[in-house]
């Protein structure tokens, strides 16, 4: 799992540097942050706080992924269920602000081929989005194997799997927010 | 059709596989093969399956070669040529010699690290069928979407866009059709077969090696295998990035190469070389590592240097990443960038010249015997050193500047591809034919092939150094009378021509030593490393006892202890039992359908995307998801396997 | 002759329209179908789960792991960099004070997340080296691709 994680960095390096060069380099709005065109000032489209709050979310199902970890390698197999359900609720969360946000920024007239910032953004936030996805989707197949009774404090390891990836996709969002967000 | 050898219906799937596991019953026939999870067969399947995309690499280039033999010949049209060399190029690349060098993977990685398996073997035959789809799909393309017309009438619908797949040019308003949309998603789906296998071999090689065998008494095909992992684990992911992009700037008009936008083409080759230039690494790597084990079997002496030849591959990989801008620099990034490349280019060449001396040390002194394995090696030994020289010509960046996309550069990496790892895959093939079929390859058969092969690639490749420096255009369907390159042009397909005799040999001979009588036995070699003191071919469980390792080339010490005066003599009986005890059968992983059906998935969303404007194949994404799905799922609950 | 054009141009526009391609899942599924009708295995589902036996919840976790306690009080820094990251991002400083900040603020909460919810600090060394090398390689590779395109970090 490591190896892949290591491989998933690499990958999202790439959507991220191609972010980075082109950002800044449209030539039409709408932009991230307020921007100039033709002595027309447009206003950014970023919404900081909200974008806050889904960060801090996504966070916090890291502290309740780790918790179901901890759980069950006490062999707490009610706590493992509570705090994969919590994770995955908190993921979904995650997913309707992104949905939300996406939306938001497609009424103000962005979409994947506006411009090249609506290209990036909508490609690099929406693989990420993917990514979360399919953590959700692998945190509802333990959580229904948990309710069967088939993690145990023996095979605790694909909790451990599961949990790296979703940290991983976490870490990533870290990156995401301050580098495309934060920083401008 | 024969299926499951039991006395009666088991009434359920998971009480099926158990009876397979403890009873030793098995799957016979082509079930047995599409649910195998065994190392070996796998490693067959690849190697059988990457022969027969060489073959369709190799007409591809015979087409291409008849066309460019005389001047202003209008054999293939400029369309179709430029489908046909990107096909040969993508198809040799990612169809010949990466999957060729995973048939080695998976056929000796386990064998010399003393393993059952590798440490996924679900993984491992997911990968091979990815594989398999992946390259029918690349392989689909010729028959649709050329907009000028249907393939009947010789509108190919493979891509255009080179193997190298340029940005902005792939782009939906230069590129027409579905060709490049089959070759980024044909790619995707190689992409994460290789990467599968990358993390297959690393873990296996990391984790699974037997007691004492520590890192550096592993063959160097092990390290090379490692090294070569680790750079498709680091590599792979960047093109898969590229791809999406182009994908997406072709199918939902992104703009990531809109240069009307703001895009820029150097995003994308930036991208492709980062990948591409360790990708040239990973297909050179494991043949190196071939050629390390073959040598110093046929001179009957160690590996000269072993530290050195081990540490110089991991600074090849290493040096890799600081590379790749050397494809680029006639592209204006400027002096300093260019400086900066072309110094690193120049300093990759020192490992190699480093296991260039270590292999003729080896040899020097040694007691030779010239067979085809030792033929090919000493092939490739020759051969690379002469393309890795013209390799050290274009880093030098003026030099570069008159030879980029002239057919100096082709002649460079054929040199390389050809009669480095091709060469080197080869020989393998001679060297170890006998260790999984029990039947040696017929020598002279062999000896011909080499000679044919050697002959052929030369006369093939050498006047294309020439045409280069004539200043000869690369990728373009002809060329002007009168300007010298047609005696040159005739002699390389010559060449071309003489190289398919040689593989028709090549064929004849696997056919003719298939059914030869006569058994090679566990050791014809007289072999050094553990895949020698078992049996050819091997029991499905390899070891029946896990060996115990204490020395580089175990099995060399196993037979010969060294006297005082330091000759050899073979040691006396009692050494570890490597052979099969009798009527023990080690517990071995399960055969299961579900890799296979899990691999169909991608394909089918891909193919969905592809024609996603069109009601009747759109529903593919879907129904691919699901099957994707599917197969993962049923893939974490099968029966447990130890 | 003419029956033979009529059949070609009948497989030319077969080609042409990729529709067939939504056969090729029925198809394969089919075959596969046939493949395992043919094998005297009879295939059902699963017995249904056993009775949920008694289980014990453990005291104490052999390694060397963090309890359930100390990950709260990560959560909480976690959570307090970000209201600081947040609070910092609206406060009026110069533009490279303002990336320094960040940038380290964002690192904090990167490491702490890989290597103590994710446990590296506490395994295996190895693999240090692979997600590291993973991470330094990218960020190199990054740092020369961007500054040789002009672009820059802001």
């Amino acid at each position: 799992m490591w190896l892949f994680l290591a491989s998933e960095t690499l990958f999202f390096g790439g959507l991220i540097g191609t972010y980075l060069l082109y950002r800044d380099a449209s030539v039409a709005p709408p932009c991230a942050t307020d921007c100039t065109f033709d002595g027309v000032t447009y206003q950014g489209l970023y919404d900081i706080p909200f974008t806050s709050v889904s960060a801090f979310v996504l966070l916090m199902s890291s502290v309740t992924m780790v918790l179901a970890l901890a759980a069950i390698q006490r062999n707490d197999r009610r706590g493992l269920q509570i705090w994969l359900a919590a994770t995955a609720l908190l993921g979904i969360t995650f997913l309707a602000g992104q949905a939300f946000e996406f939306t938001e920024f497609y009424h103000e007239g962005l979409a994947l081929n506006t411009n090249l910032f609506g290209t990036t953004f909508f490609v690099l936030t929406g693989f990420h989005g993917a990514h979360v996805s399919v953590g959700v989707l692998i945190l509802l197949a333990l959580w229904i194997m948990a309710r069967r009774g088939r993690i145990t404090n023996e095979n605790a390891l694909n909790v451990e799997l599961a949990g790296l990836y979703w940290h991983f996709v976490d870490i990533v969002w870290i990156v995401i927010f301050t580098l495309v967000y934060l920083i401008q | 059709m024969a299926g499951l050898a039991i006395e009666q219906p088991a009434p359920t799937l998971g009480q099926a596989i158990r009876r397979i596991r403890e009873e030793g019953a098995t799957y016979q026939g082509l079930w047995s093969w599409l649910t195998t999870i065994d190392h070996k067969r796998i490693g067959m399947l690849y190697g059988a399956t990457a022969m027969f995309f060489f073959l369709v690499g190799g007409i591809e280039a015979l087409i291409l070669r008849l066309q460019l033999a005389r001047p202003e010949q209008t054999l293939v049209d400029p369309d179709q040529f430029n489908r046909l060399f990107t096909m040969h190029g993508t198809t040799m690349i990612f169809l010949v010699v990466m999957p060729l060098s995973n048939a080695f993977f998976n056929l000796l990685i386990p064998l010399m690290i003393g393993a059952r398996d590798v440490a996924f073997p679900r993984l491992n035959a997911f990968s091979y069928w990815t594989f398999l789809f992946g390259g029918l799909f690349m392989m689909a393309s010729f028959f649709t979407g050329n907009p000028a017309g249907s393939f009947i009438e010789g509108h190919l619908g493979a891509p255009d866009g080179g193997w190298f797949g340029y940005a902005p040019l792939t782009r939906g308003e230069f590129s027409a059709g579905t060709g490049i949309d089959y070759w980024a998603f044909g790619l995707l789906i190689l992409g994460v077969a290789s990467m599968a296998g990358g993390f297959n071999f690393a873990v296996t090689i990391i984790n699974m090696r037997a007691p004492g065998l520590t890192l550096f008494r592993m063959p160097v095909f092990v390290w090379m295998t490692l090294v070569t992992s680790f750079l498709i684990i680091f590599a792979m992911p960047i093109i898969t990035v590229a791809l999406f992009q182009i994908l997406f700037d072709r199918i939902f008009a992104a703009n990531f190469f809109n240069v009307a936008a703001g895009g820029t083409p150097l995003l994308w080759q930036h991208m492709f070389w980062l990948f591409g230039h360790p990708e040239v690494y990973i297909l050179i790597l494991p043949a190196m590592g071939i050629v390390s084990e073959i040598l110093p079997t046929f001179s009957r002496k160690p590996l000269f240097g072993y530290p050195f030849v081990v540490f110089s591959g991991i600074a090849i990989a290493f040096m890799s990443w600081g590379v790749w801008a050397h494809h680029m620099y006639t592209t204006g990034l400027g002096s300093v960038a260019n400086a900066a490349f072309g110094v690193s280019t120049i300093l990759i060449a020192v490992p190699t010249g480093i296991k260039i001396f270590n292999w003729l040390g080896t040899m020097w002194g040694g007691s030779i015997s010239l067979k085809t394995p030792l033929l090919f090696a000493v092939g490739f030994i020759a051969m690379f050193t002469i393309g890795g020289l013209t390799g050290v010509m274009h880093s030098v960046v003026p030099s570069d500047y008159q030879q980029q996309d002239t057919y100096f550069v082709v002649a460079h990496f054929h040199q390389v591809l050809v009669g480095g790892a091709l060469f080197g895959l080869f020989g393998g093939i001679y060297y170890w034919f006998p260790k999984f079929t029990g039947k040696l390859m017929n020598e002279p058969l062999g000896q011909l092939h080499f000679w044919g092969m050697f002959i052929g690639f030369n006369l093939t490749f050498q006047p294309m150094m020439i045409l280069g420096l004539m200043g000869m255009i690369r990728r373009t369907a002809t060329y002007e009378d009168g300007l010298g390159y047609g005696l040159w042009n005739m002699m390389s397909t010559v060449g071309a021509f003489v190289i398919a005799a040689s593989v028709l040999v090549f064929l004849i001979n696997v056919v003719v030593s298939m059914r030869s009588r006569e058994e090679a036995g566990a050791d014809p070699w007289d072999g050094r490393t553990l895949e020698w003191g078992i049996p050819s071919p091997p029991p499905a469980y390899n070891f029946a006892t896990i060996p115990e390792v204490n020395a580089l080339d175990p099995v060399w010490h196993e037979k010969y202890v060294e006297k005082e005066a330091g000759e050899t003599v073979p040691a006396m009986a009692g050494g570890a039992d490597l052979h099969a005890a009798e009527g023990e059968t080690p517990h071995l992983p399960s055969p299961s359908i579900i890799p296979l059906i899990a691999s169909i998935g991608p394909a089918l969303i891909a193919a969905g995307f592809i024609y996603i404007d069109n009601p009747w194949v759109m529903p593919l994404i879907p129904i691919g998801a699901v099957i994707t799905m599917v197969g993962l799922i049923a893939w974490a609950l099968e029966p447990a396997t130890e | 002759m003419v029956e033979l054009l009529t059949v070609l141009l009948n497989v030319k526009d077969f080609f042409e329209d990729p529709s067939f391609l939504i056969g090729i899942p029925f198809v394969a599924l089919g075959a596969l179908g046939v493949l395992i009708a043919l094998t005297p295995v009879e295939l059902r589902w699963p017995q249904p789960a056993p009775a949920q036996p008694e289980y014990e919840i453990l005291d104490h976790v052999e390694g060397d792991h963090p309890d359930a306690r100390e990950y709260i009080k990560i959560g909480v820094v976690l959570a307090v960099i970000t209201a600081v990251e947040v609070a910092v991002y609206y406060l009026d400083i110069a533009d490279g004070a303002l990336l320094a900040i960040l940038l380290t603020l964002s690192a904090a909460k990167f490491v702490l997340v890989v290597l103590w919810f994710m446990h590296l600090k506490f395994d295996n060394r190895l693999l240090s080296i692979a997600f590291g090398s993973g991470m330094a390689l990218v960020t190199a590779l990054l740092i020369v691709v961007l500054s040789t395109l002009g672009a820059g970090l802001v």
